[in-house]
């Protein structure tokens, strides 16, 4: 994985993958990490380096052929600031005078790299000395650099002949299929040359015979009728065949989506969080549904279209130039320039597609924004202003699908004007030919057959050159067909080639009961690799247990909330659970006694019975409705129309924060979890509601560990005990009272604001 | 007396910028004098991309704003010099001017263009478009927040030109 980011760097970036190997020398062992930057002074692309060691900070800059390098002790150093602009970031490092002792440049693209480095400085000042990393500076700088790009672009740089051959894996199972398919198609297109063949055969073994006497009417009758037989038969073979193979091919390329489907979504599943973080939903659904519809498309229709248009061609040139080398060169060697012209047309259209799809970005934009907006529009009366926009749009839209459609129409028809001039290429030169043959015939020399041109070869000629068309246009398409189809397969591969961060270890323990005694051993976290959220965080809580989470925003409570639900696992120490380490327990069973009422609960699109009764689907209806007690939502239930039964959601009914809260609640409630995590929403409500959740709370809390992350009072004086968090550290615990009583706690001040905000809110 | 300034911006109020001076140095930056104490200061355009060069948020180096600017012209020519090569940094973008390969792939648009600052190739989403303001001035975010400028589409050149104008 590291080679291939080195490449990444260096191909897709076009810049240095690395700190360049004669710095390496200069700076010696210890290197802990760096990043380049990327602007000088005065605004010009540079090469220039900043290196961390354990003392120093040392600064490369490219002079010609050499590198001039400034060391800077990061024991003078005071304050590491980085100073944000438009399109480019100025990192100042100054002395304890406020003496500016460096100023680096950088773009954007730099900025993930360098806050890294600016962050190890900062906690460097901390300290005395820069810490140590666990990764490799090269590792961490190439990945944080690539990390935008990563998080946006599927693309491997695998090119679409790997792509292929990997989707075609997947008819491996089919092979019958594939065989039979593949047969179907082979003899569809060679039976689609007998009818020319036969006009042909007619013509000079039947007619001409017949004509001149050679054979009698009623012989004549009968090949004759034979070949109307053997045109019927062709005729129901080659549809039986192009039966088989629509039949066989179109459903076993549903077999092979549904695969597909089936294993990108369960990937998905096992995959972590992390995973998740860093992709946009809409991208990831498209991935098990599009993007599998377009492979079906591809696998079903594409593969065959293809090799049999290829196919038809290649046989169709090859009859023709057997049947008359001359004619059938003089047909076959134009059809590449007729190939060239298609794929030329085909890259013009592309750019008008785009331009098309420009302005339809435009349209939608339109509609997107002013539809959730109704509201501010009519507020403002912009109504009218707004129809005016979307009518101009609207207008150049038109401009631009209409160019597209001048732009085909006006192609085709040339193209097939060519394609029928060739045709009268074979008349012009075939005609005179037939003519000479016949003159031969009638003179009725000896070697009259080789001699010009018969009528039926003739013939069969004009017939196979209306066969040309369809196979030049499928290829004509080809490529574009297979882009659609290796970009879908690109997005679904980088799914199932991503591997889960958080595993089982094989000998997993299963837990049958639980106590609820959980232990954090000097816990350290980060998401990053180098920044830890969490700080050697210790303490132990005893089962029954209610915990009380408290801290300012991005301090670490949801973070030691998800390290407890096993969604990421730490990065060192240890948690245990009844004492054992929660990475040897088998998440399924540790996961059976667990509920969680998250920070933003979510309801899943149904009604509310379904979405409380997700975590346990066999839940007795009685024992909803005691749970909707519990969580003092049963009220507000039942002053729904529909009760129990109605629909929530994205598109139903939707219910207040608070509300959402208690329905998610009384499903935490339903499954009767040992361990309890509650992420209170940080958005206020009013007091009745407060007032509601706490009694929910109370009674839900009773027998279980709780972990409550709270950001009212009311929750957290309850709580048996209160760990409050600073930073990814534990700064204070202990009771309310324990903690109230010393008047300079971080957790006295936060009281204290609660009560001055709760006097102004009366 | 700071905050009375940035205040109240009413249209046409003329702030006095007698006392408010601004000098640059390379060792040290924009330093700004506001009531006879220099410090150091950052410049922030409000309207980056709209008017550059007008309504010019001063802040200190904890971010809190001094002194808005209004016009260049408020100040005197020193001043002037010093917040221009400030503006500098802070606006700057990568300028485009020749557009070699414009390039869709499976998932990215890539550009491989020359700057003025020197050749760059950097990728944008296919779904995100450069942005066109008045005067053929065109925008161009790329994936990593860095942007670049076309300061004028008839007078950049480049084989990638036609698929500029085909997003546009
Ligand atoms: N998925 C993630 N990837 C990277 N960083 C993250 C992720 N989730 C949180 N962080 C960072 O970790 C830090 C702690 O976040 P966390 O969500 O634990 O805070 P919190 O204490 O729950 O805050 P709040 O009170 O606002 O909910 C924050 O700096 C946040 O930016
Ligand atoms: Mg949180």
């Amino acid at each position: 994985m590291n080679l291939n980011n080195e490449s990444k760097v260096s191909e897709r970036l076009k810049q240095s993958d690395r700190l360049p190997e004669s710095l390496r020398l200069m700076v010696g062992q210890g290197i802990i990490a760096y990043s380049m930057v990327d602007l000088s002074s005065r605004f010009n692309l540079v090469e220039s380096w900043v290196v961390l060691t354990k003392n120093t900070i040392e600064y490369f800059l490219q002079f010609e052929s050499t590198w001039e390098r400034k060391t800077i002790n990061i024991s003078h150093v005071c304050s590491a600031k980085e100073i944000e602009n438009l399109s480019n970031k100025r990192l100042e490092i100054s002395d304890k005078s406020g003496e500016l002792l460096l100023t680096l440049r950088y773009s954007l693209r730099q900025q993930r790299p360098m806050s890294l480095v600016v962050f190890l400085i900062n906690e460097g000042i901390k300290l005395g000395f820069i810490g140590q990393v666990n990764k490799s500076p090269d590792c961490i700088y190439q990945e944080e650099l690539l990390k935008p790009l990563a998080e946006s672009a599927a693309s491997e740089n695998k090119s679409s002949k790997d792509v292929i051959w990997r989707l075609l894996t997947y008819l491996k199972p089919y092979r019958g299929q594939v065989a039979l398919g593949g047969l179907g198609a082979a003899c569809m297109t060679v039976l689609s040359l007998v009818p020319g063949l036969l006009t042909g055969y007619l013509i000079d073994d039947v007619i001409k015979p017949f004509q001149s006497g050679v054979i009698t009417h009623k012989e004549g009758l009968y090949i004759f009728t034979l070949c109307i037989a053997a045109l019927f038969g062709t005729h129901i073979l080659r549809e039986f065949f192009a039966w088989v193979r629509l039949k066989t091919m179109s459903i076993m390329g549903e077999f092979v989506a549904r695969d597909l489907r089936d294993e990108v979504y369960e990937h998905m599943h096992g995959l972590s969080l992390s995973f998740f973080d860093k992709r946009q939903t809409g991208s990831l659904i498209s991935r098990v549904s599009s993007d599998t519809d377009r492979i079906w498309d591809f696998v079903a229709f594409g593969i065959v279209e293809v090799s049999t248009s290829i196919l038809l061609l290649f046989t169709l040139s090859g009859v023709l130039i057997y049947l008359d080398a001359p004619l059938g060169l003089m047909v076959s060697a134009p059809v590449p320039v007729l190939l060239w012209l298609i794929y030329r047309h085909g890259q013009k259209m592309q750019l008008l597609f785009l331009r098309a799809w420009r302005k339809w970005s435009d349209l939608t934009d339109c509609l997107s924004d002013t539809i959730p907006g109704i509201k501010v529009v009519k507020a403002f009366n912009k109504g009218q202003e707004e129809v005016s926009k979307f009518n101009q749009r609207n207008a150049v839209l038109l401009d631009e699908f209409n160019s597209i459609h001048k732009a085909w129409t006006s192609f085709w028809p040339v193209l097939m004007l060519l394609i029928r001039g060739l045709v009268v290429a074979v008349w012009f030169f075939g005609v005179p030919r037939v003519l000479e043959h016949v003159a031969a015939f009638n003179e009725g020399a000896q070697n009259a057959a080789s001699i010009g041109l018969t009528p039926g070869v003739f013939i069969s000629f004009v017939v196979f050159m209306t066969m040309f068309v369809q196979p030049i246009e499928v290829i004509g398409q080809m490529a574009r067909m297979i882009n659609r189809a290796t970009s879908s397969a690109h997005r679904v591969f980088e799914v199932l080639d991503r591997s889960a961060e958080v595993v089982d270890t094989k000998k997993a323990i299963e837990l049958k009961t639980l106590k609820g005694e959980i232990e954090f051993k000097n816990v350290t976290f980060t998401y990053d690799g180098v920044r830890p959220v969490l700080k050697n965080l210790s303490f132990k809580i005893n089962p029954g247990e209610v915990i009380g989470l408290v801290g300012p925003s991005g301090s670490g409570k949801t973070t030691i909330t998800n390290l407890i639900s096993r969604f990421y696992d730490v990065t060192s120490g240890e948690i245990t659970v009844d004492g054992y380490n929660l990475k040897e327990l088998d998440t399924a069973s540790f996961k059976s006694h667990l509920g969680v009422v998250l920070q933003d609960p979510f309801l899943f699109h149904g009604n509310i019975l379904e979405n409380i009764r997700y975590a346990k689907p066999d839940a007795d209806l009685l024992d909803v409705i005691a749970a909707a007690k519990v969580a003092n939502a049963h009220e507000f239930i039942m002053k729904l129309t529909n009760g129990y039964e109605t629909i929530v959601g994205e598109r139903g009914q939707s219910l207040s924060g608070g509300e959402r809260q208690r329905v998610s609640i009384a499903r935490a409630v339903l499954r009767n979890p040992k361990i309890l995590i509650l992420d209170e929403a940080t958005s206020s409500v009013d007091t009745e509601t407060e007032k509601k959740i706490q009694e929910a709370l109370d009674r839900l809390v009773k027998g279980r560990t709780v972990f409550a992350i709270a950001h009212r009072l009311s929750t957290i004086a309850s709580a048996d005990r209160i760990l409050v968090i600073k930073d990814g550290e534990l700064v204070e615990s202990g009771t309310h009272q324990e903690l109230i009583d010393n008047p300079k706690g971080t957790y006295t001040k936060f009281v204290t604001l609660q009560t001055n905000l709760n006097k102004i809110g009366g | 007396m700071t905050l009375s300034m940035t205040e109240k911006p009413t249209k046409g109020s003329k702030t006095n910028f007698k006392d408010i001076l601004f000098k640059w140095s390379e060792a040290q930056g924009l330093e700004v004098k506001v009531k006879g104490q220099w410090g150091r200061a950052r410049v922030r355009p409000c309207f980056p991309h709209l008017s550059p060069m007008e309504y010019l948020s001063i802040v200190d180096i904890e971010s809190k704003e001094l002194v808005l600017v209004e016009r260049m012209s408020d100040l005197d020519k020193c001043s002037s010099e010093a917040l221009n090569r400030a503006l500098e940094e802070s606006k700057f973008m990568f300028k485009i001017i020749e557009i070699l390969e414009i390039k869709d792939s499976f998932d990215l648009r890539t550009w491989r263009v020359k700057t003025t600052s020197g050749p760059r190739q950097f990728f944008t989403k296919l779904s995100d478009w450069p942005v066109v303001l008045s005067d053929n001035v065109i925008y161009i975010r790329d994936l990593y927040e860095d942007q670049y400028v076309i300061d004028d589409l008839n007078k950049v050149i480049g084989d990638g030109v036609k698929m500029l104008k085909a997003l546009i």
